[in-house]
């Protein structure tokens, strides 16, 4: 892993995605970024996806098998942590609020991670689990 | 990495391009990056249109979706507004009123304008290109004072993967 290209990513949450063929991916390679498309190509394979702060003690992962949410280790409550879930699939995106001031230079730049998965439950409604996180690595549970 | 992008502005009858722009100062001639005291308007009057759109560069993003723009701060002067729509073709800017930007930009993420990709199919981008064109029109009225107006501040948000 560059340590470099994670400090020019401008990024301080990284993914790593675990496919059932026990392979791992991760966003930063050596000198190498991967694309989340890789990820993308392989949705059926995926079995685990989290995040991780550069400067933190913090992870977020993803069960996709029984839908579940970890935040180092630790399940969160889930309202729907019983229910049967199926077609578990995985959310997960980066959100840039942009303001730019009247000179259209940028005067402030957030990035906001939102990480989870949506499911169909038996009622065959599609429902969405998700955390979010900032760059400082706080975290809201919810969208 | 995270995309890179940049605001680009056209200008004249040709799309004459200019990426990196760097101010939004509208004004009495079309033309980019305008210092308001060399082309400033007159009350009653409007500014040229502007015609503005996001410029995504970068190799390691998967897409950008999502993308929204709305004025976040900076109030109006007595008979100021700005028009605005997005989603447009190119066309040269005019002074007269504008019959694109016909209303007033939106203030709350709530309403603000959705921006489409330069194709307007999906709304995704997903390789380094251009969004389509958002059209900016700054409106004054007789009973606007005179002097600079207010600084505005616009916010730009975007889902990217």
């Amino acid at each position: 892993m560059s340590t470099l290209n994670i400090k020019n990513s401008k990024l301080n949450l990284i993914w790593t995605a675990r496919f059932r063929d026990n392979t791992i991916l991760s966003q930063f390679e050596g000198d190498k970024e991967n694309k989340f498309k890789e990820v993308q190509d392989r949705f059926r394979e995926l079995y685990h996806f989290s995040i991780h702060h550069i400067n933190k003690p913090l992870t977020i992962g993803v069960d996709l098998i029984r839908g579940l949410i970890f935040l180092n280790q630790a399940q969160i409550a889930d309202n729907d942590l019983i229910k049967t879930k199926d077609n578990i699939r995985l959310i997960f995106f980066r959100r840039h609020k942009v303001q730019l001031a009247n000179n259209f230079v940028e005067k402030n730049h957030s990035i906001t991670y939102f990480i989870g998965y949506q499911y169909t439950d038996k009622t065959g409604r599609n429902k969405k689990v998700i955390v979010q996180a900032d760059q400082e690595g706080n975290i809201v549970i919810g969208d | 990495m995270a995309a890179v992008y940049e605001w680009s502005e056209s200008n004249g009858v040709g799309q004459v391009i200019t990426d990196s722009i760097s101010n939004l100062n509208f004004g009495s001639n079309d033309s980019v990056n305008i210092v308001p005291a060399t082309y400033p308007i007159d009350a009653g009057n409007n500014s040229f249109e502007k015609l503005i759109r996001a410029k995504f560069s970068g190799v390691t993003f998967t897409s950008i979706s999502n993308m929204k723009f709305w004025k976040s701060a900076g109030g109006y002067k007595v008979g100021e507004s700005i028009k605005a729509i997005a989603n447009q073709a190119y066309v040269q800017p005019v002074v007269t009123t504008s019959i694109l930007a016909v209303s007033s930009v939106p203030e709350s993420e709530g309403t603000a304008l959705s921006i489409q990709e330069a194709g307007g199919v999906t709304g995704i981008i997903s390789a380094p290109g251009y969004t389509k064109y958002l059209v900016l029109q700054l409106q004054t009225t007789g009973s606007t004072p005179a002097g600079a107006v207010n600084q505005k501040t616009f916010t730009f948000q975007y889902d990217e993967v």
